[in-house]
């Protein structure tokens, strides 16, 4: 152990002084690539990096008049949040949508993809794509409105039922119908645009692999669970690494669009009460507090799903 | 396949990239001050002379500023001898764009305070804005602004702003006086004849046309007319006092909890239209506009709107308005705050005493005769004419009305009633909703908490959560899914979670003004 310690000594400090040398030379090389990175930098500091130190009011009783003072309350607004009654609830309501996201929505677009890679008509393929990138570009209050006119008691769907002499339900204020309603709309509005990647990705299959599956008998089938899947994985596991990162954010428009009086119980989630607490309460540092055990609990979720994927054999994503 | 992988992972960013840069194009800032402004006054300053200057901030409903060349902007500036200059936002983001304004220190001098929410509290008390009260007295019309009204703006005790008066009492009940006849019935004095006019709106087909597509009566979510209900059963207005003289909020009384039973029959029954929960602010007034019911309980001016909509749809919809009936708590109405919002002067841009005394001698005479009468009807000869009687009588062809105008009168506060000019009644609705109104001021019922809710520490932190939880409650209860059981228990969370601390506060406070 010693001996490899020390013979380590030196060749670090040696690698030291050629990694700058080496760094400046490539700098100089490549410099026009250094300086159109140069913009991107900027935005990322200026609108990222800098608004952070806001996160501080986390931690001081905060008002707009008197600023950023020096009233440091340290932990108050958290143990606040740990210990009120709001906790638990939005917690389970949070997870309880993120988990049925990951479980339902997640894979949809991976089945669609297939699906739309096995077309041999390139026209019709193309068309196809277009087209089931369309939902993704309406806004949350469309797709809620949508929601609201066919769902209704009164709506086209609960007509439909009626007709064919079935009970109506009403969806719209059923807390045990809320979840479904919200991965529902999630399937419909994200799939086609999350196809793009494995779509992307599939494209990239190296076409003498399906050769040599044919070759050895592979139908459809064989071809798309032998050579597609295996190829796409890796993509995958950083669309789930991605995916963890934004486990408690459940999207605040399409929450609070659908939320009503009778489903509160399942539809208050982190957003929701980030916005009712700061927004109509004015108790900024509260729900700032709140919203930062979101964004760490989302850190760790990254790098323990990248830890994760590193130990099952994939890259992962740093 | 490495390289491969890469351009995938770039692929992924991008598309989280994208979807990122749509989010920051939609925060865009709709904030439109006027720079031109600064050198139109500029220009008529040498023109009039010693012309004062003030910035204002108000609300467009539409979202479009006025134009400063506006006939009626240059005619009120004219007559203030001030040159205004406008910061217009729109009334959507106005509440969320006060509190970003502060903290930028971007607020003009006065300012709009649209509602007296726990926000604008925070920042009065924090000293965002100047402490009126001992100024008032030195102005010939801020002198003279309603006590109960004034008394219903102060936070703690201290008056922040100046209020924009109306009326302290608005409602009423609406019919459609051709349903009541097609069902026999005549209009309801007491609580039992209101229900049977709302039966029988429901199941009777009062509008003739053989289908069952009517409500009796029709609620939204933000369920207004609730309360008022609950008022007619004899609960207080927010908050009243209990058999020890403390003040209690309006549902933990017995009397609130009959009238919830009362909805919840019409409810079961199937009167009382069954996605409620659902439906938005304004689908009260859409349902009587579309005929789907016939009653309308809230503001009795509505009837106006719903005249001059059926007049342009030429639909013969004759309609009645009644002030309070008779209930369990006899006759009764609602009390407003009798303001909506003040405006107040910034600490920020107005430093020294002088120049508070400008912004205050400017809207003093905001309230002038001039000015109120310019807010309310326009220009004389253009938009209205006066009779021999000094009423008013509007022009169809007026200025004030049109769309370019819109939010130029956000700054009225009318504080002296008598400077504005009566209105002759444009028909016979016009005038019978002006009796009603002062009817219903004999029935008032005051709210005695609200003022003392805004010095609760614990209500300014937490009561956006504490009314959702009951207004839920309510409707949970109401449509079925909690029992008298749930309901006792959400009020003991409620007061769990900071109810019983803003009650004690509450009382504090009241102990103190009584």
């Amino acid at each position: 152990m010693k001996t490899s310690q020390k013979t380590e000594v030196l060749p670090v400090q040696y690698q030291k002084k050629s990694m700058g040398k080496r760094l400046k030379k490539a700098v100089l090389m490549y410099k026009w690539l250094y300086i159109i990175m140069i913009p991107g930098l900027i935005y990322y500091i200026v609108f990222k990096y800098a608004p952070m130190w806001g996160v501080l009011i986390a931690f001081q009783d905060y008002n707009p008049y008197t600023g950023f003072g020096y009233s440091w309350v340290g932990f108050k607004h958290f143990q606040q949040f740990f210990t009120g009654p709001k906790f638990v609830p939005v917690f389970i309501n949070t997870l309880g949508i993120s988990i049925l996201n990951i479980v339902l929505t997640f894979p949809a677009p991976i089945i669609l993809s297939l699906m739309i890679n096995e077309l041999r008509m390139q026209k019709l393929k193309r068309v196809v794509q277009t087209c089931i990138y369309i939902p993704h570009f309406l806004s949350w209050v469309i797709v809620a409105s949508l929601t609201y006119t066919i769902f209704s008691t009164t709506g086209v769907v609960n007509r439909l039922f009626e007709s064919l002499g079935l009970e109506s339900i009403d969806i719209l204020t059923s807390a045990s119908l809320f979840r479904p309603m919200i991965v529902g709309q999630n399937i419909w509005k994200g799939t086609g645009w999350g196809t793009i990647v494995f779509l992307a990705a599939m494209a990239g299959v190296d076409m003498q692999l399906y050769e040599a599956a044919i070759v050895d008998g592979a139908g459809r089938f064989r071809q798309m669970w032998h050579v597609t899947l295996p190829a796409i994985r890796s993509t995958v596991v950083i669309m789930l690494i991605l995916k963890m990162g934004s486990v408690l954010d459940t999207g605040f428009e399409q929450i609070f669009l659908m939320s009503n009086a009778l489903n509160r119980s399942v539809s208050e989630t982190f957003d929701t009460y980030v916005y009712t607490v700061g927004i109509t309460q004015g108790s900024f540092s509260y729900s700032t507090a709140v919203g930062l055990f979101k964004s760490v609990v989302a850190i760790i979720l990254i790098f323990g799903s990248n830890a994760l994927a590193k130990k099952v054999g994939e890259s992962g994503i740093f | 396949m490495r390289k491969r992988r890469h351009q995938i992972i770039g692929m992924a960013l991008a598309v989280c990239m994208l979807g990122s840069l749509g989010l920051t194009g939609c925060s865009n800032d709709r904030t439109t001050t006027k720079a031109e402004n600064e050198q139109a006054s500029k220009e008529n300053g040498t023109e009039t002379g010693e012309r004062q200057k003030v910035s204002v901030m108000s609300l467009t409903f539409n979202g479009s500023p006025v134009p400063d060349d506006n006939v009626l902007v240059k005619s009120l500036e004219d007559y203030v001898n001030y040159d205004i200059e406008w910061t217009w936002i729109l009334d959507a983001d106005y509440t969320d764009k006060i509190s970003t304004m502060i903290a930028g220190g971007t607020l003009p001098e006065i300012v709009l305070l649209k509602n007296l929410d726990s926000n604008t509290i925070q920042n009065c008390r924090a000293g965002a804005f100047w402490d009126l009260t001992d100024y008032l007295k030195d102005y010939e019309n801020l002198s003279k602004i309603n006590e109960t009204i004034l008394n219903n703006t102060m936070i703690d005790g201290r008056v922040y702003g100046i209020p924009r008066t109306r009326a302290l009492m608005r409602d009423g009940i609406v019919y459609r006086q051709d349903w009541l006849s097609n069902v026999g019935l005549d209009v309801p004095t007491n609580l039992e004849e209101f229900e049977d006019v709302l039966r029988a709106f429901t199941f009777e087909d009062p509008d003739g046309n053989g289908k069952d597509d009517t409500w009796g009566l029709v609620s939204t979510k933000a369920s207004t007319s609730f309360d008022e209900i609950a008022i007619w059963f004899g609960a207080p207005n927010g908050w009243g006092e209990d058999e020890n003289g403390n003040l209690q909020p309006m549902f933990m009384t017995d009397e609130y909890f009959e009238s919830m039973n009362w909805l919840k029959g019409l409810y079961d029954e199937g009167i009382l239209n069954s996605d409620f929960v659902t439906l938005e602010n304004s689908g009260a007034k859409d349902a009587f506009k579309a005929q789907q019911s016939g009653v309308y309980l809230g503001g009795v001016d509505e009837a106006n709107n719903y005249y001059t909509y059926f007049e342009s749809q030429n639909i013969e919809a004759p309609m009645t308005v009644t002030a309070a009936i008779e209930t369990p708590a006899g006759k009764v109405a609602v009390s407003t705050d009798g303001f909506s919002g003040m405006l107040a002067i910034s600490k920020e841009k107005v430093k020294t005493e002088e120049d508070l005394k400008r912004c205050l001698t400017f809207l003093d005479k905001l309230n002038d005769e001039y000015c109120a009468n310019l807010f309310n009807y326009g220009i004389e000869g253009v938009d209205y004419d006066k009779n021999e009687d000094g009423m008013v009588k509007k022009k169809s062809s007026g200025i004030i009305s049109l769309g370019d105008n819109d939010g130029f009168n956000q700054i009225m506060m009318n504080v002296v009633e008598e400077n504005v000019y009566d209105q002759e009644p444009v028909n016979e609705l016009a005038g019978a909703i002006m009796d009603v109104q002062e009817e219903n001021e004999k029935y008032l019922v005051a709210n005695p908490g609200k003022p003392l809710l805004r010095t609760s520490e614990t209500y300014n932190s937490t009561g956006a959560q504490l009314d959702q939880m009951i207004a839920d409650a309510r409707i949970q209860y109401i449509v079925g899914e909690l029992d008298e059981n749930g309901w006792n228990q959400t009020i003991e969370s409620w007061k769990q979670q900071g109810g019983a601390a803003v009650i004690e506060e509450v009382n504090e406070s009241y102990g103190k003004t009584k």
